[in-house]
C-alpha cells in the first residue's frame, strides 16, 4: 500500500459511493423490477421472469417507438453537428462582439427546457401562433405542426436543433480556437485552402471535439422528453411516443412498474451500446495523438 | 481592418460570407422564441391570443400576468424549491467530484478507463431507470415530496458531467508546480489544496455553473418524486398548464420568471461557462 495509493482511495471513495448509491442501486432494483408484475395498488408483485421483455418485444408499439428514438436521435444530433460547426468557425473568426454573440447564442442552451417549449408551443399554435402568421405573411398556407403524426416529429426536430445546437458550438469552438496558428500557416504554405484546408487540417483537429459532442448529444438526444411532454405528450395519436416516453406512460400513466422498468431497462442497453461505441472510437482518436 | 485581415477575407470570400449569413440567421431564430415569451408576458390575455397576433414591442407593457403567476399561482415557492435543490445539488456534485477528478488525473491506474467508462454511463441511464425505483424507494423511506430527495436524484445526474469536466480542468494544471511544493515539504493533500485547487478554479466554477442550471432546469426527475411541498420550479410551470391553459400571458410571464434567473447565471459566469463546456480549450 504505498502512500499514493491511500490517498487515491481517499479522494475516490465518495463519487464511487455516490454513484454506487445513485446509480447502481435503481438498476439492480429496477432490473428486479423489469422481473416482476409489481404495481402500487396491487400487494403482492410475482416473479414473473422475462414475460415484460417477450411482451414489449411482441409489442408493434415498442418496435414503432424505438425506430422514433433512433430516427429522431439520428436526425437530430447530425443537424445540430454540421450546423453548430459552421457557427463554431464563423464565430472563431469574428473580431468584435465575439463574447456577445456567444452569450446570445448560448440563451436557448440556458433556458429552462419547460419554459422555452411554452413559447414554442404557444407559436406553433393552430389559431394564434405566430408562426404561421409569418408563413402566410410569405405566401404559405399554415402547416399543422403539431397536428398531424409527421409534422409534429418535424417540429419536434426543430425544436430540439433549436435548443441543443448552441451546446454542440461551445464545444466545437473551443476545438477551433485550440488549434495552433502555426499549424494553419504551415498548411497555407504548402498551398491548403478553403475546403482542403478544413479538410486536411481543421477537421482531422476537431476530431476529438466532434467526438465529445456527439458522444454527449446522442446520449442526450436517446432520452428526450421535457419537448415531447410539453409540446405533444406523445401525439396525435402516439406518432410521438419515443422510448422514453414509453415507458413513462407504462410506469407512471398506467402504473405498470415491471412494464416500465423493462423499456427503461432496453432502452439504457440502447445507450450504453451507442455509448460504448463512441467512447471507443474517442479514445481511438486520443491515442492515435 | 488591416491589410493582412483584408486578404484573409478575400480569400475565403464565400466562406466567410456564407457563415456569417447562418450565424446572424441563426441569432434571429435563436432569440425569437425568447422574445415572443417576453412580449405575450407583458400582454393582456386578449393581445396575446389574438389572431393575426399583436406586436407590442413592449411598448405598452401590463403587469398583469406577472402579479396573476406571482400572487396566485404558487411559483414563487417552486422556485424556493428549485434553488434549494440547485444548491444542494451543486455542493454534492462539487464535494464529491473534485477529488475524484483531481485524483483520476494525478494517480492514474491500470483500470482507469473502465472506472471513466462507469462514471460516464451514469449519464446514460434513461430518468425513468433512475427515478421509478427511488420513487418507490422514497415512499418507504419517507423521501418523496422532498427537497433531499430531488437533491438525490439531481446528483445522480449532474455528477457524472462534473467529473468529466473537472478531469479535463486538473489535465490543464502542470503538475510540476505541485511537485515543486511537495519538495518544499507540502503533504500531497497539501499541494492539491494549496496548488492544485487554486490553480482550477475557473473550471470548477464552469462545473458548479452548469450544475446549477442542469438542476435548475430539470423537470422529468421533479415531475415524479414531488407532487406538492417539494414541486420545482419547471413541474410547477407543467402543471400550471393544466388548468390554466387558456391564461398565455401568465403562462409565459410563469415561464420567464424561471428563465430570468438561469440567464442572469450564464450573463455572469459565461466565460467560466464556456471553458468548461469546451472541456478548457477557451481560457
Amino acid at each position: 500500500m504505498t502512500p499514493q495509493r491511500g490517498y487515491r482511495a481517499v479522494f475516490l471513495g465518495p463519487m464511487t459511493a455516490l454513484l454506487a448509491i445513485v446509480t447502481l442501486t435503481p438498476f439492480l432494483y429496477g432490473l428486479y423490477l423489469s422481473l416482476t408484475d409489481t404495481t402500487p395498488t396491487a400487494g403482492t408483485s410475482d416473479f414473473v421472469g422475462m414475460a415484460n421483455f417477450v411482451a414489449l418485444v411482441g409489442d408493434p408499439a415498442f418496435w414503432r417507438a424505438l425506430r422514433l428514438t433512433v430516427l429522431f436521435t439520428f436526425f437530430a444530433v447530425s443537424i445540430e453537428v454540421v450546423v453548430g460547426l459552421a457557427l463554431a468557425m464563423t464565430l472563431a473568426t469574428l473580431r468584435r462582439a465575439q463574447h456577445l454573440l456567444r452569450a446570445l447564442l448560448l440563451l436557448p442552451l440556458a433556458g429552462t427546457p419547460v419554459a422555452v417549449f411554452y413559447s414554442w408551443r404557444i407559436m406553433l399554435n393552430p389559431s394564434y401562433g405566430v408562426v404561421d402568421h409569418l408563413l402566410g405573411l410569405a405566401g404559405i398556407a399554415p402547416v399543422p405542426w403539431l397536428g398531424h403524426p409527421t409534422t409534429a416529429v418535424v417540429s419536434l426536430l426543430v425544436v430540439d436543433v433549436w435548443q441543443w445546437t448552441p451546446f454542440v458550438m461551445v464545444i466545437l469552438y473551443g476545438g477551433v480556437v485550440a488549434i495552433p496558428a502555426e499549424v494553419r500557416e504551415a498548411a497555407e504554405v504548402d498551398g491548403a485552402r478553403g475546403l482542403s484546408m478544413f479538410r486536411h487540417v481543421t477537421l482531422p483537429m476537431l476530431l476529438p471535439y466532434l467526438g465529445l459532442a456527439l458522444l454527449f448529444r446522442t446520449i442526450d438526444a436517446l432520452k428526450t422528453f421535457d419537448s415531447i411532454a410539453v409540446l405533444t405528450s406523445g401525439g396525435p395519436g402516439d406518432a410521438t411516443v419515443t422510448l422514453n416516453l414509453l415507458s413513462y406512460r407504462q410506469a407512471i400513466t398506467n402504473l405498470q412498474f415491471g412494464k416500465g422498468a423493462a423499456s427503461a431497462i432496453l432502452l439504457l442497453v440502447l445507450a450504453m451500446v451507442v455509448g460504448r461505441v463512441l467512447v471507443g472510437s474517442l479514445y481511438r482518436v486520443r491515442d492515435a495523438r | 481592418m488591416t491589410s493582412a485581415s483584408r486578404a484573409r477575407r478575400r480569400r475565403l470570400g464565400g466562406w466567410a460570407v456564407a457563415g456569417r449569413v447562418l450565424l446572424a440567421g441563426w441569432l434571429v431564430w435563436s432569440v425569437a422564441p425568447i422574445y415572443w415569451l417576453l412580449q405575450m408576458s407583458m400582454q393582456t390575455n386578449l393581445d396575446a391570443t389574438a389572431s393575426p397576433p399583436v406586436w407590442t414591442w413592449f411598448l405598452d407593457p401590463t403587469v398583469e400576468a406577472y402579479a396573476a403567476v406571482i400572487l396566485e399561482s404558487g411559483l414563487v415557492a417552486n422556485l424556493v424549491n428549485s434553488l434549494m435543490a440547485a444548491v444542494g445539488t451543486v455542493a454534492l456534485a462539487l464535494a464529491v467530484g473534485i477529488p475524484a477528478a483531481y485524483a483520476l488525473v494525478r494517480w492514474p491506474s491500470r483500470h482507469q478507463r473502465h472506472y471513466e467508462f462507469w462514471v460516464l454511463s451514469t449519464r446514460m441511464a434513461p430518468p425513468l431507470a433512475v427515478a421509478l425505483p427511488f420513487f418507490i424507494l422514497f415512499r418507504k423511506v419517507g423521501l418523496v415530496d422532498t427537497v433531499a430527495g430531488v437533491i438525490i436524484l439531481h446528483s445522480s445526474m449532474v455528477v457524472a458531467i462534473v467529473a468529466w469536466m473537472l478531469m479535463e480542468t486538473f489535465r490543464t494544471v502542470p503538475a510540476e508546480i505541485e511537485q515543486a511544493a511537495m519538495l518544499d515539504g507540502c503533504s500531497a493533500a497539501g499541494a492539491f489544496a494549496r496548488v492544485a485547487l487554486p490553480l482550477a478554479r475557473p473550471g470548477i466554477v464552469g462545473a458548479a455553473v452548469l450544475a446549477f442550471l442542469l438542476s435548475w432546469n430539470e423537470f422529468f426527475l421533479a415531475l415524479i418524486v414531488t407532487d406538492n411541498r417539494a414541486v420545482t420550479g419547471p413541474v410547477g410551470l407543467y402543471n400550471f398548464l393544466g388548468y390554466a391553459a387558456d391564461e398565455v400571458n401568465q403562462l409565459a410571464a410563469g415561464s420567464v420568471v424561471l428563465l430570468v434567473p438561469a440567464f442572469v447565471v450564464v450573463w455572469l459566469f459565461q466565460r467560466q461557462l464556456v471553458t468548461g463546456l469546451s472541456f478548457g480549450a477557451v481560457k
